[in-house]
């Protein structure tokens, strides 16, 4: 019996029978909490670090060698921006930290509320795009309403955030950009290495500023950005669409 | 022959459980059915069906009748509640779990008594002149099973015009839900899997929404699997409280019988938790012996263990801070066994005979 065709994986993904036969062990017979510093505690500790470093590793593993893995999708991205624009490094996100997060919605919520907090006052300013998921849209409307200046940029006809409105925006004194990477309606790819690079006008505005440029935030939908390459930086992404969250360290 | 490899004994079911079969099996058969709940053709609605259902066989089983929010866990559901209640002051008991402390830090605290209660005198005080407060209150503390008078304190903070939140990640699927304006639920702490818990809601208004998922109080996609595993926990069977009553009892008395103290043993403790101080002796070093001897409890609560820090709980309570580091907690299940308790007081009295001989 053929089953019902599914072709909806933008929504959710079938679990993935590696991903089953991995968490069996944990539902049948480890449990321990991994903050417990008993035996069974470190044990599950141990597991959970594991589990970090081969996440991170499939996420930044260098391009297009694996096959299936997670960095194929990312390949392509790369290849669709890097007509102009090479890619910045192969290998994508250099050093950083890895948390695990309930999902893509509340690393959102975390990178943009979290990097908020601690912007100082003349760069209390995010800049985002109109085409963002409501997760990101929402986070930075409540942000707004904190008093948070935040600008929402258009995107061209066909999807894309145009480079020189990029530049203009980030003319004035920003504190985060977040931009996906794959749009979750209409899967376009944006530009996201040229919109972390740092713009000469930002660089003139802000060159009395610790960091001279805005940090940037991606969203990494649908494929990893592994060739990314703007510290300090946070990627989020959702297991059930394949890669995990990941989140550098605030510099 | 090789050495039989001694089973380990398991006695921190505070700090988390084995995930019952029936929870497994029930994640197990969710994994099939994997479409996202919020789709709206035929595979999310079947999905956004059992969500529903689940939903409501979890409220039933917990007694509560009103609004139930999924959540990662007992920490986002609290830490939601500080966040978006529509109130003016904060006031915590003093013993709550840190997820509360860091949600509330510039909190009013309440004292407790020496025995580990909440001192309700000093909960008047804190409420007299308070605008609009929002209280929290454990029903059960995490770290010497002490259950708080909860009706006395409902009644107060509604007399007082206040919401009350009350953490009962250590008392869900063993005593009774409190009625109260917000409650917090972990399924990991019953038998369910780790990652997912409940805010329960007598009254949505009380609450701003945010938009997206739960009826706009908790956007994110639904952990549906983890939310049957939860369901299933939630209507296993939880007669053997019974049985852990026993046990508790046959353990205090052999501690007290090898010289170690019952700490709280004259306030009223759920049967699932227990504290013990052996003096001279510190936890961590009464941890690790039990460790290697097969036997898991704590020095303290998982959160706070692998650091030095002396317990909040032990402090409010008046223990100085040298007594507060000599206790361990030890918690039960459904699995645990006369055996183990025998297991675990052998191991206690060899190691109190040891400081004794020093």
């Amino acid at each position: 019996v053929n089953g019902p065709i599914y072709l909806d994986y933008q929504a959710t993904t079938p679990l993935a029978p590696e991903a089953a036969a991995a968490m069996r062990p944990w539902l049948e017979s480890n449990f321990a909490n991994p903050h417990s510093s008993y035996r069974l505690g470190r044990e599950a500790a141990a597991a959970v670090e594991v589990a970090r470093q081969r996440v991170f590793e499939a996420l930044t593993n260098p391009l297009p060698a694996r096959r299936g893995g997670l960095g194929v999708g990312a390949h392509e991205a790369s290849a669709a921006v890097s007509d102009t624009h090479p890619p910045p490094t192969p290998h994508g996100v250099q050093g950083g930290e890895l948390y695990f997060t309930s999902g893509a919605t509340e690393a959102i919520n975390w990178a943009l509320k979290g990097t908020a907090a601690r912007l100082p006052p003349g760069r209390r300013r995010i800049v985002t795009l109109a085409t963002e998921h409501a997760a990101v849209l929402d986070t930075v409307a409540w942000l707004a309403g904190q008093g948070v200046d935040v600008d929402i940029l258009p995107v061209a006809p066909d999807g894309l955030v145009d480079l020189g409105t990029i530049e203009a925006a980030l003319a004035q004194p920003t504190g985060l950009v977040a931009a996906m990477l794959v749009n979750n309606e209409i899967g376009v790819v944006q530009p996201v290495a040229e919109i972390g690079l740092p713009s000469p006008a930002a660089t003139a505005r802000c060159s009395c500023a610790t960091r001279s440029r805005a940090s940037a935030a991606c969203r990494c939908r649908s494929a990893a950005a592994t060739w990314w390459r703007c510290p300090p930086t946070r990627c989020t992404d959702q297991g059930h669409r394949r890669p995990v969250a990941w989140r550098t360290a605030w510099q | 022959m090789d050495t039989p490899v001694p089973s380990r004994i398991y006695l921190d079911h505070a700090s988390t459980t084995p995930i019952l079969p029936q929870a497994a099996d029930a994640m197990r058969a969710a994994c099939d059915a994997w479409a996202n709940p919020s789709s709206p053709h035929a595979e999310g609605r079947a999905v956004r069906a059992k969500l529903e259902d689940a939903r409501r066989r979890i409220a039933a089983a917990l007694g509560w009748d009103g609004t139930l929010i999924f959540t990662s866990g007992a920490t986002e559901a609290i830490s939601l509640v500080f966040e978006r209640a529509k109130a003016g002051d904060f006031i915590v008991s003093a013993v709550e779990h840190p997820a509360v402390l860091r949600s509330a830090p510039d909190a009013r605290q309440i004292a407790v008594r020496g025995d580990g209660t909440l001192d309700l005198h000093d909960l008047d005080r804190a409420l007299d002149g308070a605008d609009r407060p929002l209280v929290a209150v454990q029903s059960v503390n995490n770290e010497t099973g002490v259950v708080h008078p909860i009706a006395e304190v409902a009644a107060r903070v509604k007399a007082a015009g206040g919401l009350l939140l009350v953490d009962c990640a250590q008392s869900a699927g063993k005593l009774p839900v409190p009625d109260a304006d917000f409650v917090v639920v972990a399924a990991h702490k019953f038998g369910g899997p780790p990652g997912i818990g409940a805010l329960l809601v007598r009254d949505t208004a009380t609450l701003a929404a945010i938009g997206g998922q739960e009826g706009g109080f908790r956007p994110g996609t639904a952990a549906v699997p983890s939310i049957m595993g939860f369901a299933a926990a939630c209507e296993a069977d939880h007669g053997w409280y019974e049985e852990a009553k026993r046990l508790r009892a046959r353990l205090d008395e052999g501690i007290l019988a090898a010289g170690g103290e019952v700490v709280a043993g004259e306030a009223p403790r759920i049967a699932t938790i227990a504290c013990y101080r052996m003096p001279g002796v510190p936890g961590a070093s009464q941890m690790m012996r039990l460790d290697l001897a097969g036997i898991a409890v704590t020095a303290g609560s998982a959160c706070a263990s692998g650091s030095l820090k002396t317990s909040h709980v032990l402090t409010a309570m008046g223990y100085p801070e040298e007594a507060a580091r000599e206790i361990i907690r030890v918690s039960f299940g459904p699995q645990t066994q006369e055996a183990d308790i025998d297991a675990l007081l052998g191991e206690y009295r060899a190691l109190i005979g040891k400081r004794r001989a020093a």
